[in-house]
């Protein structure tokens, strides 16, 4: 379902109201003149136009009304043209590169892949979990007084994960262990159950993601992130020079945005949308790319970005805005 | 003459036999896997072959060993038991022949064996042997399913070819994905043949029905005497009954198919159908009811009713008119011949590039399954054989509304149908060779390796190409609807139509905007802002033509006196449901909202409402109104009564729901939802409504069967129509007129009304109910 405040349902709603406006008038007018205008009220009327077979009948005409027929829905045509042309701007308008974040999707058969060209550090906002994690080039430091249900984390770098326990006396734990400007790491807080409490995250540039192996597209929020769309193979080595990829379609339902992978566009697609609340979204493939289709689903997680000590999704823009171009 | 006739026909039917052959010969057709080993006698039962090793299921890529063993047990009466006095070297001879339709097999001992005509043999060092080793290396994908025919001969010696003798072995072993996928396909061929058998049972009934009257000179020399005219007539009438019929079998046929998916999607998570199954079977639907039932059941009203309403004698060229019946009817075998391989074409019918090129051939050994189904290559050439009818159909209407209009049918006082005709072929006929351009690309890109649409190429192309044909082609379907609606809104209100010129213009005016419209299929496809903006507004522009049609509707039903018949309900369901489809259709144009709508439920929704709502309605009203015409007898009102109520109002309920699925999220030709997404509700209600309105269109078939006997007889003209076909016999004699008629014109007699600005003095004059010509 669309978000209340996208381009898409402001604009929805306007185009919901004129078609009932529409509607109304047509059915009103075609309801009335048939029960009003019936068999059984109105006496036969064959012969006030001369309907007689072999013969062309008496003209029923009246230029006036007859251009106003046309006049009418033009009236409604323009202003519909003119609703829809204001969002243009607001659609078709790709931000600037240099200040989105960007993102390169790559459309396989039959999962996405997500390569990241800019990098991304998350926590989850620290007001509500009570956890804060600071990660420096020599040591990992988590304070954690205000949550005493923390009790392990895990830290990963790369592929490797180790766990430690956390000193819940001292309410904070310092771990010795170095961050990695260019490795994929993250630091999970759990309780003694397991339950998850606090997550730390960091994405170096060109990291790849993919749903064939369950990740979830993280985007962060309050930011305009542009994607880039492309269709074609990367792993298939066996498959034939000749594979170009196919057609799909990227579509972002909670945003109400969707752009195709067409094959063989060498500057691929470009979409953008602007994310306001942290949360999880589906992912869906529109355009019909084989046999399994259906199940080339996935998840998109919008979250808070640690930027100039500030890890939390606080500034309300309003509408959330989406797009999709050339 | 008649010899070559023969002899083209059993071409053609031997063609359409032998199409799926092609992939069904494990080693291609005369290959030597037909005959076993060539070089011994005859298949024997004396020859054991066994195989011990080959697993039931298969996991992908994994190396098997197996052993074959051939013996012969003639040999053992040749040596009395025993193995003296028999050369002990002839009894190791032996051969052996395997043929894998997937993965590959070497021997354990590469010196035994050598590939050859598709399969592995053995060397001249293998032959003195009667058991071998063999490895076989399982395919990648471990979804399908692999024959193996495994072939050996045992020479006994002693006796020349006595006794060598061959024999075979056969096993198809699964994947272990592969499971659930043999029984489905088999229903699925059970469920087409089935559809076959139904119209075997048809035809025999048919026959009894004739046997039934006339037991004495029933014969097939007098069967055929009657088959013989329906299978070589050029009249337009007769055609026209056969172009409907055959598109009402298909429009049956492809609502049972939609039915089947319906079934599949209204539950989530369901496994009803399999994912090939299920693309399959939405791309036949589409296919099915735009180009084998939508066109010609158009087609047929165009035929019959056409040359009746100019007053002609027949259509321009009678003979080519038949020839793009016969066409079309042998196109539809090679669109469904797929089914029986269990791959029929999955494709949509949009047929997009490069997916719908892919096959094994040209994405490499093993992966057919990112590549479309074995029966696409079958089905783009059925595709074009509806091209190559529908152009011969157009030529043909366009010469004949040029040419063969009576004395008196001048442009402006053809009836509106034959306008709707006219301005809907010119349209088809401009739009098409876009269409097959494309389709012979796709099919050279498909078959033989080359590029337009494929990498190198350009897949946008031919999405171009499609959508200038595509787009046209939906006003092609549409456009005949109006012209009925417009001839029985007109009848049954008793009134000339309101504004003749204008809906003239109107007509005309879509047929040329909707040539300007295609880009809005590919509003997503990375198209330029510019032309976004262009399309969008050529688009709703669209709207401006259809709605002064749809008031000059109500402007006719207003002042007049509405008989409500069966064709009239439909006609004003039409307005209603056409009314509703043209509104929704507003959204999509507009770059905001379509980036969201496109390829959603929400299309589905849209296109239903004007492909049902418009086209079907105007075509099952024009059935009620043409009928007595045709037949010369009225069908039941009281049957016509219950299936407006119930096809109208289960049609509305089964995709009204469809709108609020797409804007929840749900994507067009999606096999399988998950429970999460919270679309069950809405989808168990569209299935159960789509299936109340498939079995109320059954309610039609019986009432043209039994009115046929049992309708109220009928003179020329029921309905009060004033067209020329009103004034000819029902049915109508051949040829259609024997004196070129003269169509009259009352405005010649009587002058113009200016009635509807001066509704005051008409309704006065309604109300005081003066007698004929009142207003004078």
């Amino acid at each position: 379902m669309v978000a209340d405040d996208t381009v898409f349902s402001v604009l929805y709603d306007k185009f919901l109201f004129w078609s009932i406006v529409v509607g109304i008038i047509t059915f009103a007018w075609l309801f009335y003149a048939m029960i009003r205008y019936r068999a059984s009220i109105v006496p036969d009327t064959t012969d006030l136009d001369h309907i007689v077979v072999g013969s062309f009948p008496v003209d029923r005409h009246n230029t006036k009304v007859e251009v106003l027929f046309y006049v009418l829905p033009t009236i409604i045509v323009v202003w519909l043209v003119v609703l829809a042309l204001a969002s243009n701007t607001a659609v078709w308008v790709i931000p600037d590169d240099d200040e989105a974040f960007d993102i390169e999707v790559i459309g396989q058969q039959w999962f996405w892949e997500f390569e990241y060209k800019d990098e991304l550090t998350w926590q989850d906002d620290s007001r509500v979990s009570g956890i804060d994690v600071t990660w420096s080039d020599s040591n990992l430091t988590i304070q954690h007084s205000s949550n005493i249900d923390a009790a392990n984390v895990t830290v990963t770098i790369d592929s490797d994960s180790n766990t430690y326990a956390l000193n819940t006396i001292l309410g904070s734990t310092l771990i010795d262990s170095q961050f990695k400007k260019f490795s994929a790491s993250s630091v999970s807080i759990e309780d003694s159950e397991g339950n998850e409490l606090h997550r730390w995250g960091h994405i170096p540039i060109n990291h790849k993601r993919s749903t064939a192996a369950g990740d979830h597209l993280i985007v962060p929020c309050d930011d305009e992130v542009v994607l880039n769309l492309f269709s074609h193979t990367s792993d298939y080595s066996e498959l034939n020079s000749t594979y170009w990829g196919v057609q799909h379609s990227f579509w972002l339902p909670e945003w109400g945005v969707k752009e195709d992978l067409v094959p063989g566009l060498e500057g691929g697609t470009l979409m953008w949308f602007m994310a306001d609340d942290p949360g999880t979204f589906n992912i869906r493939c529109a355009e019909y790319c084989g046999l399994d289709h259906s199940k080339m689903i996935g998840y998109v997680d919008v979250v808070s970005p640690i930027e100039n000590g500030i890890d939390y999704c606080d500034v309300d823009t309003g509408v959330k805005k989406q797009g999709g171009s050339n | 003459m008649r010899t070559r006739t023969i002899a083209l026909l059993s071409i053609v039917l031997l063609s359409l036999v032998m199409v799926p052959q092609f992939d069904a010969a494990p080693g291609g057709i005369g290959s030597a896997g037909d005959n076993g080993c060539s070089c011994h006698g005859g298949p024997s039962s004396d020859t054991i072959v066994s195989v011990v090793g080959l697993p039931e299921t298969y996991n992908s890529s994994e190396t098997y060993t197996f052993t074959v063993t051939v013996t012969n047990d003639v040999m053992s009466l040749y040596n009395d038991g025993s193995t003296e006095g028999a050369d002990p070297w002839n009894e190791r001879y032996g051969g052996f022949r395997i043929l894998a339709s997937k993965g590959t097999v070497t021997a354990v001992d590469p010196t035994l064996a050598q590939e050859m005509d598709g399969g592995l043999t053995h060397t001249s060092e293998g032959n003195a042997f009667r058991t071998w080793d063999f490895e076989w290396t399982a395919p990648a994908d471990d979804s399908k399913f692999v024959d193996f025919t495994i072939y050996g001969n045992a020479v006994n010696g002693g006796d020349g070819f006595n006794g060598d003798m061959w024999n075979s072995y056969e096993t198809t072993i699964a994947g272990i994905s592969a499971g659930e996928m043999a029984p489905s396909v088999r229903a699925l061929v059970l469920l087409l043949t089935a559809v076959g058998l139904a119209l075997g049972l048809i035809l025999l009934g048919v026959m009894w029905v004739y046997y039934s009257r006339s037991p004495e000179s029933f014969s097939i020399y007098n069967f055929w005497s009657y088959l013989k005219p329906w299978l070589t007539t050029t009249d337009h009438k007769e055609v026209g009954i056969m172009y409907f019929l055959y598109g009402f079998f298909f429009f049956l046929v492809g609502g049972f198919l939609a039915l089947l998916f319906r079934i599949q999607l209204a539950v989530p998570e369901n496994t009803f159908l399999t994912e090939t199954e299920y693309n399959s079977f939405f791309t036949l639907h589409g296919t099915t009811m735009i180009f084998l039932a939508a066109m010609p059941m158009i087609a047929g009203f165009m035929n019959y009713v056409l040359p009746l309403q100019i007053g002609a004698k027949d259509l321009a060229f009678p003979r080519i008119n038949a020839m793009g019946l016969w066409l079309l009817v042998f196109s539809s075998p090679l669109i469904y011949t797929g089914i029986w391989s269990g791959e029929a074409a999955d494709i949509t019918w949009v047929m997009y590039p490069p997916y719908s090129s892919l096959t094994e051939a040209n994405l490499g050994e093993g992966l057919s399954q990112y590549g479309s189904n074995l029966g696409t290559t079958a089905f783009i050439s059925g595709m074009f054989m509806l091209g190559a009818s529908s152009t011969l159909g157009g030529v043909n209407f366009i010469t004949t509304v040029f040419t063969m209009r009576a004395p008196g049918v001048t442009w402006m006082k053809m009836p509106l149908f034959t306008w709707s005709v006219f301005v809907s072929v010119f349209m088809l006929y401009m739009s098409l060779p876009a269409l097959v351009i494309g389709l012979v690309f796709l099919l050279f890109d498909h078959t033989i390796g080359t590029v337009f649409f494929t990498s190198g190429g350009d897949s946008l192309l031919f999405q171009h190409l499609f959508w200038f044909f595509g787009h046209p082609e939906v006003y092609v379907v549409i456009i005949p609807s109006f012209g009925i609606v417009s001839e029985v809104l007109a009848t049954s209100a008793r009134r000339s139509i309101f504004g003749y010129k204008s809906m003239v213009f109107a007509m005309a005016g879509i047929g040329v905007v909707g040539f300007i419209v295609w880009g809005h299929h590919m509003l997503t496809s990375g198209m330029d802002a510019f032309w976004r903006a262009a399309f969008m507004i050529t688009t709703m522009a669209v709207a401006i033509p259809t709605g002064a049609k749809i008031f000059n509707w109500l402007a006719t039903i207003w002042g007049g006196s509405l008989v409500m018949k069966t064709h009239t309900l439909w006609a004003l369901g039409f307005l209603v449901t056409f009314t509703l489809g043209g509104i929704s259709g507003m959204f999509f144009p507009v770059a905001g909202l379509d980036i969201h709508f496109h390829d959603s439920y929400f299309v589905v929704a849209h296109f239903h409402y004007v492909f049902i709502g418009g086209t079907v309605f105007g075509l099952l009203s024009g059935v009620y109104y043409w009928y007595p015409k045709v037949t010369g007898r009225k069908l039941n009102e009281t049957l016509g009564l219950w299936h407006f109520l119930i096809g109208f109002s289960s049609y509305n309920a089964a995709f009204w729901p469809m709108h609020k699925l797409g804007i929840m999220g749900m994507p067009r030709r999606t096999h399988s939802y998950l429970e999460e997404t919270g679309f069950a509700e809405y989808n168990m209600a569209v299935s159960i409504f789509a299936f109340i309105f498939g079995i109320s269109q059954l309610l039609l078939v019986w009432n043209i069967f039994s009115s046929g006997r049992n309708g109220e007889p009928v003179g020329k003209d029921p309905w009060g129509g004033w067209s020329l076909e009103w004034s000819t016999s029902s049915p109508p004699p051949t040829p259609s007129f024997h004196d070129i008629p003269t169509q009259g014109d009352m405005n010649e007699l009587y002058g113009h009304h200016h009635d509807s600005g001066d509704k005051k003095s008409v309704a006065e004059k309604l109300w005081k109910a003066k007698p004929k010509g009142a207003e004078e």
